[in-house]
């Protein structure tokens, strides 16, 4: 006899799910109601599925009112979420109909040859897949570099004018200007072997060949340190190496961090005890008719004439040395 | 940027600027108060396009803005980038209304500057864990069903440097890293079934440009089945060489690095490839020196365009519209806010339309301006329930050294002339 809680607790678990759906999309334009019926049912249900737990022994009229609930109540979720759909498809961005699934492949398009796969596939894996062979040393790396990088990144890695610096910066990451380089803060060392050898240098990319790209990398981590000047890079020791921050990183935490408590209704009345101003902008930007723009400094400093609004007025007041009420609020 | 600060004919100009804004104020209620006084010349005398031809049809066989129009133009800023090869400029945002984003006036961002790339030379691999490592042509793609879509494409970087404190006085630069296209593409999805994919749940996608930078990003699995384009058309006709001629992938609602233009390949792989611009780039330190990565989702934000520091009100107290956007990589809007009082009180703009999910939405105020100084600000939230946060309260998870993903609240002061600043308030 405990058959009807077997059979409700499913169709509990889709009305949550659809209610999820439902809810996400119509929030504040349509269904409330509906949602707030079936809300209540749910309630009403969840208690009588637990009663019904207790006395299933004797309660066989029970049971199968229960069932029959449970049957309205998928009727009812079943309606909601082809509502919830319909609504997906016209407010939810769709301009066509969904695009066909072919059963079997449409045919188009031609095998890959390995060459063509060879020649564009050549991304490296943080586990060092896709290296090839190779190898190259910090001295050979510091005549390539010096050639091939130094015009944007200096001798020494250290960055020239507005272009990246690649070496040092370690321990900064938490201060008030943390200095990102390969050093202090890439991760994985394939990433620094896939990006210089795919797209750089700037202006010449893919023109690097495996060894030299081998040799500007061991040469990069000299420059921070991160080896002795008799170090050579190649694809067997490149998966032994591991960089200064690899554990620096965590996946993307908003939903923990933020979300859970910004997705909540908004004040929308005496929200603060006052608002005044803190900080003007700090560059003026011009905009020539010609294109582009100029930037200068505002010289504008926070000053007695700027509005100062408070909480349960409906007036903003300049706290001026007169400290006359000059302004009122436009409801 | 030392040399600019000390010239005094960029101080001069500054004034010029300032002045330039209230003189406007003054001068249109002047115009109104001559038409007033008398007849208007321009009703009463025949004017010369009423009276002689205009242009042929064929004088401009693809149309530009009439010339007076011609400062709605994308702007970038000069000292945020060593070169403009690899660089960023800005949406007019604060001059267009409505949704879409004009093509011509949709910001860029390049890494290797836009390449020139011909339909007949284009080729796209999917490789990788497939069945059949496939290559299509231009001309294979337009035989797979396709789909239109609004959506917007927002740089992460979008308001990045407002991060430290008010900074750049235009809602062009603070906010205009954004723009809102109607695409036609094939899901992604399709093409991945063509190859047979492996499609269970721990796979990625990587995907890469044909252009030197390449800026290759990975795309876990579910993401690539849902809603990710392959897109060949933009707001009706071809895309833009700046904007990945002939084909880009729209990554709907998720960063626009992973938008890749100029798409060449497509690999399926058993985990992230973690390249440069997922790991030294696109990546956010916080106060204690560790950094958040695969942070795709851009969170709903909104700002008011008009009036901003580029659109000053000119027209003095009365009737004022207040516009602005919004947009949640989440989902729909479902509301926005305005304040008039740095946030002290609120009251519920009017949505254009219901929101399309994931696409820019149009908000507006109808306000009865009485001349009074105002702290502007929008708040918007989405069909999660998500409420768009203060500048504070991003600063206070994620301290002041992040530079993407800024969605804070904006101020705009805007004084009793009608002119109109960016600021922080408490």
């Amino acid at each position: 006899m405990s058959k009807s809680p077997n059979i409700l607790l499913p169709a509990l678990g889709v009305t949550g799910i659809a209610l999820g759906a439902a809810f996400g999309i119509s929030m504040s334009s349509y269904g409330e109601d509906k949602i707030a019926s079936l809300e209540a049912r749910v309630d009403q249900l969840d208690a009588h599925a637990a009663s019904a737990a207790d006395i299933a022994r004797d309660a066989q009229a029970t049971a199968s009112a229960e069932t029959e609930r449970a049957a309205q109540l998928e009727t009812q979720v079943a309606m909601v979420m082809a509502e919830a759909s319909k609504k997906a498809k016209s407010g939810g961005n769709t301009l066509t109909e969904p695009a066909p699934i072919a059963a079997a492949a449409y045919g188009l398009g031609r095998e890959a040859h390995a060459e063509e796969i060879a020649a564009w596939d050549v991304d490296v894996m943080p586990d060092g897949r896709g290296l090839p062979e190779g190898s190259g040393d910090v001295w050979t790396g510091e005549e390539v570099f010096a050639d091939a990088c130094a015009a944007c990144h200096g001798d020494f890695a250290e960055g020239v004018d507005n272009w990246p610096v690649l070496a040092g910066g370690f321990d900064t990451l938490g201060d008030e200007d943390p200095v990102k380089t390969v050093g202090s803060y890439w991760p994985y060392l394939s990433t620094v072997w896939d990006y210089v050898h795919r797209s750089m240098p700037f202006g010449y990319a893919g023109s690097l060949s495996a060894d030299e790209t081998y040799a500007i990398v061991a040469y990069i981590l000299y420059s921070n340190d991160l080896v002795d000047d008799d170090f050579v890079l190649s694809h067997e020791n490149f998966a032994d190496f591991e960089m200064y921050n690899a554990d620096g990183f965590v996946v993307d935490d908003r939903s923990d961090r933020e979300y859970s408590e910004w997705r909540a209704e908004p004040c929308m009345e005496n929200c603060k005890d006052k608002a005044e101003i803190t900080m003007r902008s700090v560059f003026l930007v011009e905009t020539p008719p010609e294109g582009g723009s100029n930037s200068i400094m505002n010289d504008a400093t926070l000053s007695d004439d700027l509005p100062v609004f408070e909480a349960g007025e409906d007036e903003a007041r300049l706290p001026a040395a007169s400290g006359s009420t000059v302004v009122a609020v436009s409801e | 940027m030392d040399d600019l600060l000390k010239s005094p004919l960029k101080s001069a100009s500054r004034r010029a600027f300032l002045r330039g804004s209230a003189a406007m104020a003054a001068g249109t209620v002047a115009g109104a108060a001559t038409a007033a006084d008398g007849p208007d010349p321009l009703i009463t005398e025949l004017q010369d396009w009423a009276s002689y031809t205009g242009a042929g049809v064929d004088e401009t066989p693809y149309g530009m803005p009439i010339e007076y129009e011609s400062h709605v133009v994308r702007r970038n800023v000069e000292w945020l980038t060593a070169s403009p090869i690899s660089s960023i400029n800005f949406t007019p945002i604060h001059a267009l209304d409505g949704t879409i984003t004009p093509q011509g006036c949709a910001f860029e961002r390049h890494h290797s500057g836009a390449i020139e790339l011909r339909k007949e030379d284009y080729r796209l691999m999917i490789n990788g864990l497939v069945d059949r490592p496939l290559v299509f042509t231009y001309a294979d793609l337009e035989r797979f069903p396709r789909e239109n879509h609004v959506y917007f494409c927002e740089c992460a970087a979008n308001t990045g440097m407002e991060w430290a404190g008010a900074q750049l006085n235009g809602v062009q630069f603070t906010h205009g890293m954004i723009h809102n296209m109607e695409y036609t593409g094939i899901p992604l999805r399709t093409l991945l079934k063509e190859a047979g994919a492996d499609i269970s749940a721990d796979k990625w996608v990587y995907v890469e440009g044909a252009d030197a930078s390449s800026n290759g990003r990975s795309i876990p699995m579910e993401k690539a089945l849902d809603d990710v384009l392959v897109a060949f058309k933009a707001n009706g006709e071809a895309l833009r060489m700046e904007h990945g001629y002939p084909v880009r992938l729209v990554v709907p609602g998720w960063e626009g690095n992973m938008w890749v233009k100029w798409l060449r390949r497509i690999e399926v792989t058993d985990m992230a490839v973690e390249s440069r611009e997922e790991t030294s780039k696109y990546t956010d330190v916080y106060e204690d020196g560790t950094a958040r990565k695969w942070t795709w989702v851009m969170d709903a934000k909104s700002v008011i365009t008009s009036p901003s520091p580029q659109m000053p009100i000119t027209h003095g107290p009365g009737p004022l519209v207040v516009s602005g956007l919004a947009w949640s990589g989440h989902g729909q809007i479902t509301r926005v806010d305005v304040s008039k009082d740095g946030g002290i009180t609120w009251q519920t703009a009017r949505l254009g339309k219901q929101g399309d999910t994931k696409a820019l939405t149009r908000f507006y105020l109808d306000m009865d301006w009485d001349g009074s100084p105002m702290l502007l600000q929008a708040r918007a939230m989405d069909d999660t329930g998500y409420v768009q946060p203060t500048k504070a309260q991003l600063r206070d998870k994620r301290g002041e050294n992040a530079v993407y993903h800024n969605n804070c609240i904006q101020t705009w002061y805007v004084n009793a002339e009608g002119v109109a600043e960016n600021v922080e308030v408490s």
